[in-house]
């Protein structure tokens, strides 16, 4: 795992969670020079919060029932439970989901169950992964009782509201034209990719390709969506002001 | 590999997490610092959303190219 996962240094990010769910993490995305791959930019350097906290000490303090343990259990996990939850699960009733989740963490170290206090991080995903799979044990039994089948149950509702509905298909429209831009090669390559799912080492060697001329293609097409949006959100914000420049 | 707050993961990886690329090992490790870090979950979010959007296109582009029927394109020169 070790060596085969990039990590690099972080953005730094305020103590306080509010100001962390307002600003949270914007890192820019760069190309490496050796591989193509982007990878998350570090803004600002000197942030050792994460080495500072004291997983074991926190432990301690909400095992003999502190209330500040439990503040700082929330303000570290809150967002990122919730994060899971929500892209596993939905938006449907999130909150008590979320809840749940802290109340099993938090009588768990009371009890003692928490054997490894380092490993509170391990202990907190194993926690929200269990939430996540007795719910989806539940939907899938809910519905098979419900319609006697077994096939095609999905549990994360995608619905999108009106309004994101639109903003995503303004947004596979912006693809849609950058790909029919591309050479008809490129435009295989990235469908094989994205709607096929296949995997960059099929993909590379069906089609005699280097592990960085695919990656370049895809981060191309990336930074092409990426443009592309931007100005086209940059024309939009034109609009009304040459109206009113061309109503005076 | 020790997650924290002070060290996170690239764009490229969170597209493989994605994806469902990764193995269960390395899953434990990213999800564990998905957790606590604010800039991974934006970065997945934004992966997960680019997928989305990509699959979403490429479907589109892999359309046959249709062309204006004999009748139709009357119809069009006629409107």
């Amino acid at each position: 795992m070790a060596a085969s996962l990039r990590i690099q240094r972080a953005p730094a990010h305020d103590k306080d969670q509010n100001d962390r769910e307002s600003n949270a993490g914007t890192p820019r995305a760069v190309e490496t020079a050796d591989s193509g791959i982007s990878e998350a930019a570090n803004p600002e350097e000197g942030d050792d919060r994460g080495s500072s906290v004291d997983w074991a000490e926190l432990v301690m303090r909400i095992h003999r029932g502190d209330n500040s343990g439990m503040e700082d259990l929330y303000r570290l996990f809150a967002r990122g439970i919730r994060f899971y939850l929500c892209r596993q699960l939905g938006m449907q009733e999130l909150d008590d989901k979320v809840h749940d989740t802290f109340l099993i963490v938090v009588q768990a170290i009371r009890r003692g169950d928490l054997r490894e206090p380092d490993r509170l991080m391990g202990f907190v995903r194993t926690v929200v992964r269990r939430q996540v799979a007795a719910h989806i044990d539940q939907v899938v039994h809910s519905r098979r009782d419900e319609l006697h089948l077994d096939v095609g149950v999905r549990v994360v509702d995608g619905r999108r509201n009106p309004e994101q509905n639109m903003a995503f298909q303004q947004k596979v429209d912006f693809m849609v034209e950058i790909l029919n831009q591309l050479s008809e090669r490129d435009r295989d390559i990235l469908t094989r990719f994205y709607l096929q799912e296949e995997t960059q080492e099929e993909i590379c060697e069906e089609m005699e390709l280097t592990e960085t001329q695919f990656r370049l293609l895809k981060s191309r097409a990336k930074a092409r969506f990426g443009d592309l949006g931007k100005r086209k959100l940059q024309q939009k914000a034109l609009v009304p002001f040459f109206s009113r420049i061309s109503a005076r | 590999m020790n997650a924290g707050f002070d060290r996170h993961f690239s764009e490229q990886i969170w597209e493989e997490y994605a994806r469902g690329m990764r193995s269960e090992e390395d899953c434990r490790s990213l999800e564990e610092h998905l957790l606590i870090c604010p800039a991974c979950q934006d970065l997945l979010a934004a992966a997960d959303e680019y997928i989305g959007v990509a699959k979403a296109a490429a479907a589109i582009a892999a359309l046959p190219r249709r062309r204006l029927s004999k009748p139709v394109a009357t119809a069009a020169t006629l409107a």
